[in-house]
């Protein structure tokens, strides 16, 4: 029965044409009877090349029998049970997998042809055997790494394992681990590592970790974890890879004890071992040997350039060295490093590159203490260097001498530089051709003696190049030469140097008696100030002889003294045209010191000075002689002013009683308004007095209190009113009654008093005095710029010289215009100090015969406390 | 007739007690209270007094200053002169004013030494 092609076509027309599946008829022999145009394109014919294959042809021997097992398979059971994967051999050579099953054809009930519906499985298959040569691949892998590879799961348990590495390794075999708890294997001490490392593992997916596992045998062998987990159908589980690392771990161990053999050997070193790193940072310095010796702790030196401990000049070097270290291996220097205490030292430094485990260079230095070493070998060459310039650069003339008295050696520098001859003017000569002929025979004496008892002194002159005969200290020291040969080592030095300088011994023993003298002159002012009894002038007088005692010359010298228009002369005075002077001001008054030479002579600095010198002391002793002056005159004026109240008090007491029966009763009256009078002046002065002297002890304490200036003023004018009334003096008083400040009563009382008191004294008869008064006051009298009240005490009357304006408020000053009107000198002194306690200012401005106005300005001051009173201004409103 | 004294002094307290004083003692007193009255005075009166008596320190004209002008006054000249002092004068001051030491008299002073003095002064004339 044949197949009938265009029946068939007829019939599956939309099958043949449109399926994607391939759909190819053949014979019971398996000759192609059709196929449709996915077939053909999957196997490369086209139409015509139908007839002329056979399926059988398509697949290799292999196949034919699976071909025609399905054929069997199919008559028997009358359809295909499986389907059927054929590799198929296409036309241009290439293979293609398909997968297929037959349908019978079947004609009268008997199979004439089989249709067989397949597709192309080529991509499923190349991949499927990729995985599966993959696969092996890493079966192959796994089996033959060297890497024990492990997969566990959550529970800890082995579920994989390299058995063939694990055997090899471990001994162990999948029965002995699959299914196991990992951590029964891991030695207990590691356990915590292993957790820790688990727990990392979850964190970033993996981890490593080093850790001891139990093999078979039962010992544990050092491992190298790396873990990594991954999801495999959801269920998490861990990928181990193991290396065994065992002689790593004892290497390390034994490298660490002979690390520590080495630490203690460093350690116990004298010398200082330091490792470097590639930047010259230090990074291991032997302890104990950098305390013992250097002073530092290791904390001050590790992580710090080795440059810091480096002497500036020696960092090139040392630089240059490491650098050149790092490149060959090894290298050295001497260097000069710093202890602790800021000394430099010495040091010798071996160094030697070596590759630590991270395989980073370091240098390891080894540096010896050289320092000794090294200054004696300094001092050595300063000394050799020493010795050379001292025969080079010596004043002193070297010469050495053969037994003939012939020049075989002279150190030229010397002789050219002092001497003006060449060396060969003077080596292979005669040495008497230099000696002066009056000095030939105590030479040839002193030469004579040196060659017999080896050593000759003698001093004669000796001519230099320009011919002048100079005076020479000669000494010579006999030796033999390394020939045996008899030699004289002459040194001759230049003594005419010394005569100079005995010459200027002899000057300045001259100087030095000059200066006994003066100081002698000094000493006698000094002694002149000490004694009390002398009066200025007799005391200037006295210096004029004490000045000529110490010139120079004494007498052919005068002297002239200038002091406030006196002058002083001593008896030779006479001006010449050689003179020395000083001028000095004491208490603003010229003090003139002249000297003369009566010979035409200049005057020695010395001499200036000393004048210069007594003129300061001559200023003291004024100065002192001023003080006490004025001292004197306070205490006269001081019992002067006691006496005059006491007197009344004696004479009116005396009065009162030696004629009472005579007195009249209106007289009574008056002795005894007198009376009052005069104790209270006395009370008022001793009150001052006490004053002035507390302000010096600054003891004065003030009561706080608030004040009316206007009451004080008003009871104050009226206290004074007899002498106003006396002088015919009218006062004009512009301030406001209600003002109120903050103050002591008494003090402020007294200051005012004080200031009126002044006016009335120095005011002229008929006048008028002005006292006003400025509240809330600024400009120039409240310099400190805040708020109080100006009070002004203007009068019209002697008024006040300009030069005596700054002294006003010195105490014990009095204006010389009023030297006859009585007073202490205290008052104003006294009142500027009240005036300052009360943190207030005071100022004068006068014209001289015209009148004197007295400003103060008083700050307002708000609430102080008596104790708290310290000098220190609290607040000011 | 009582002798009349001539007292400068500028504390008119112990003024007024010297002249009560010397009143009580049978002097006649005219007193100043400084130099230029006690001129003033001297001019105005017709006859001299027997002496005067003089404060050293004084306002205007002080007790120096009138005992050279007395002295050289030819119609007073002839007048002695006291001084009555509270403070001693110095050498200088002595010296400069050519100043007998045993004229001045130092406050403060009894009343019998004064009126001594007094008496001598004027029986010395």
């Amino acid at each position: 029965m044949a197949y009938q092609k265009e029946n068939f076509r007829e019939k599956y027309r939309d099958l043949f044409e449109y399926s994607l599946d391939l759909i190819y008829l053949h014979d019971l022999k398996g000759t192609i009877l059709d196929a449709n145009n996915t077939t053909l394109t999957s196997f490369g014919y086209n139409q015509e090349d139908l007839s002329n294959i056979s399926f059988i042809d398509l697949i290799d021997n292999e196949q034919v029998t699976k071909f025609f097992n399905a054929l069997k398979e199919i008559e028997e059971n009358g359809k295909s049970l499986k389907k059927y994967v054929y590799k198929i051999k296409r036309k241009d050579g290439n293979y293609l997998y398909i997968k297929t099953h037959g349908i019978p054809l079947r004609k009268n009930d008997v199979i004439y042809a089989i249709l067989n519906i397949g597709n192309d499985i080529t991509e499923r298959m190349i991949k499927k055997k990729t995985l599966k040569e993959s696969e092996e691949r890493y079966r192959l892998f796994l089996e033959n790494a060297n890497d024990l590879i492990s997969i566990i799961n959550e529970k800890f348990e082995f579920k994989y394992i390299n058995e063939k590495v694990h055997k090899k390794l471990m001994g162990y075999s999948n029965e002995d681990l699959i299914g196991k708890y990992v951590l029964k294997f891991i030695h207990p001490d590691d356990v915590e590592k292993v957790n820790e490392a688990v727990n990392k593992a979850l964190e970033s997916a993996e981890a490593n970790v080093e850790i001891r596992f139990r093999n078979k045998k039962g010992d544990y062998i050092w491992l190298e974890v790396r873990g990594k987990v991954f999801f495999d159908n959801n269920d998490q589980k861990g990928l181990l890879i193991s290396r065994d690392i065992s002689e790593r771990k004892n290497t390390e161990q034994r490298l660490k004890e002979s690390a520590e053999k080495y630490r203690l050997i460093t350690e116990n070193a004298n010398d200082l071992i330091v490792i470097l790193d590639e930047k010259f940072k230090v990074e291991y310095v032997n302890e104990q040997v950098v305390s013992k010796f250097w002073g530092y702790s290791k904390e001050e030196i590790v992580g710090k350039s080795s440059l810091e401990f480096i002497h500036p000049d020696d960092h090139k070097i040392a630089i240059e060295s490491l650098k050149k270290g790092f490149i060959d291996g090894a290298g050295s220097a001497e260097i000069r490093l710093k202890n602790k205490m800021g000394d430099w030292l010495w040091f010798e430094c071996l160094g030697n590159i070596f590759l630590n485990t991270k395989g980073e260079s370091k240098a390891l230095i080894i540096c010896r203490d050289v320092d000794e070493k090294y200054k004696t070998n300094q001092t050595l060459k300063e000394s050799e260097e020493k010795y050379r310039l001292i025969s080079e650069n010596a004043n002193d003339l070297i010469v050495i001498l053969n037994n003939k008295f012939i020049v075989e050696y002279v150190n030229e520098q010397v002789v050219s530089r002092l001497w003006g001859y060449s060396g060969k003017e003077i080596v292979s000569k005669s040495g008497l051709e230099f000696i002066h002929p009056d000095d030939h025979i105590i030479a040839l004496e002193a030469f004579r003696k040196a060659l017999i008892d080896g050593v000759g002194y003698t001093e004669i002159r000796l001519k230099n190049k320009i011919g002048n005969w100079l005076w020479f200290q000669i000494s010579g020291t006999k030796f033999l030469n390394n020939k045996g040969e008899v030699k004289l080592l002459i040194i001759g030095r230049d003594v005419n140097e010394r005569y100079t300088t005995e010459q200027k011994l002899k000057n300045s023993e001259r100087d030095l008696k000059e200066r006994v003298k003066e100081l002698t002159c000094l000493y006698e002012l000094s002694k002149l100030l000490e004694n009390p009894n002398l009066s200025l002038e007799e005391i200037i007088k006295k210096t004029l002889n004490l000045i000529l005692s110490a010139c120079k010359f004494p007498n052919s010298t005068c002297v002239k003294i200038i002091f406030n228009t006196n002058e002083f002369k001593t008896s030779n005075f006479m001006e010449t045209e050689y003179e020395l002077s000083m001028s000095i001001e004491v208490q603003k008054k010229e003090l003139n010191i002249k000297l003369y030479h009566l010979d035409d002579k200049p005057f020695l600095k010395e001499e200036e000075n000393l004048i210069m010198d007594i003129g300061k002391r001559l200023k003291a002793i004024i100065e002192k002689i001023q003080a006490e002056d004025k001292l004197r005159q306070f205490i006269s004026l001081v019992s002067h002013e006691l006496r005059n109240p006491i007197s009344v008090l004696v004479q009116t007491l005396n009065n009162l009683e030696k004629y009472k029966d005579k007195i009249s009763k209106e007289m009574k009256i008056k002795l005894n308004e007198a009376l009052s009078r005069n104790v209270k002046l006395l009370f008022d002065l001793v009150e001052d007095l006490l004053i002035t002297s507390r302000i010096d002890e600054k003891r004065i304490k003030l009561i706080w209190r608030e004040y009316r200036p206007y009451q004080i003023i008003r009871d104050l004018i009226e206290l004074m009113n007899p002498i106003r009334e006396m002088k015919e003096i009218t006062i004009e008083l512009n301030i406001d009654k209600e003002l109120q400040l903050f103050g002591d009563y008494r003090r402020i009382s007294q200051i005012f008093r004080i200031l009126l008191d002044n006016a009335l004294k120095y005011s002229y008869e008929k006048s008028k005095i002005i006292i006003n008064t400025v509240d809330h006051y600024k400009g120039k009298y409240n310099s400190q710029e805040i708020d109080g009240v100006l009070f002004q005490f203007k009068d019209f009357g002697l008024g006040i010289s300009e030069e005596d304006l700054p002294h006003l408020f010195e105490r014990f000053f009095r204006a010389r215009n009023v030297e006859t009107i009585s007073g202490t000198g205290l008052g104003l002194a006294i009142a500027k100090e009240l005036i300052n306690l009360h943190y207030g200012e005071i100022f004068v401005e006068s014209k001289y015969g015209i009148g004197t106005t007295f400003s103060v300005f008083l700050p307002r001051l708000e609430k102080f406390l008596e104790n708290e009173i310290n000098g220190q201004l609290i607040s000011i409103k | 007739m009582n002798p009349l004294i001539l007292i400068v002094d500028d504390n008119v307290d112990l003024l007024l007690n010297l002249q009560m004083t010397l009143e009580f003692n049978n002097y006649k007193v005219l007193s100043a209270e400084n130099g230029k009255e006690a001129l003033k005075i001297l001019k105005e009166i017709d006859y001299l007094p027997e002496l005067i008596i003089s404060d050293i320190m004084m306002p205007k004209m002080n007790g120096y200053e009138l005992f050279k002008t007395v002295s050289k006054n030819s119609r007073w000249n002839s007048v002695p002169f006291l001084f009555l002092s509270a403070y001693s004068p110095t050498k200088e001051d002595i010296i400069d004013n050519n100043i007998n030491t045993n004229d001045i008299i130092i406050k403060p002073f009894k009343e019998d030494e004064l009126l001594r003095i007094i008496s001598d002064k004027i029986t010395m004339k």
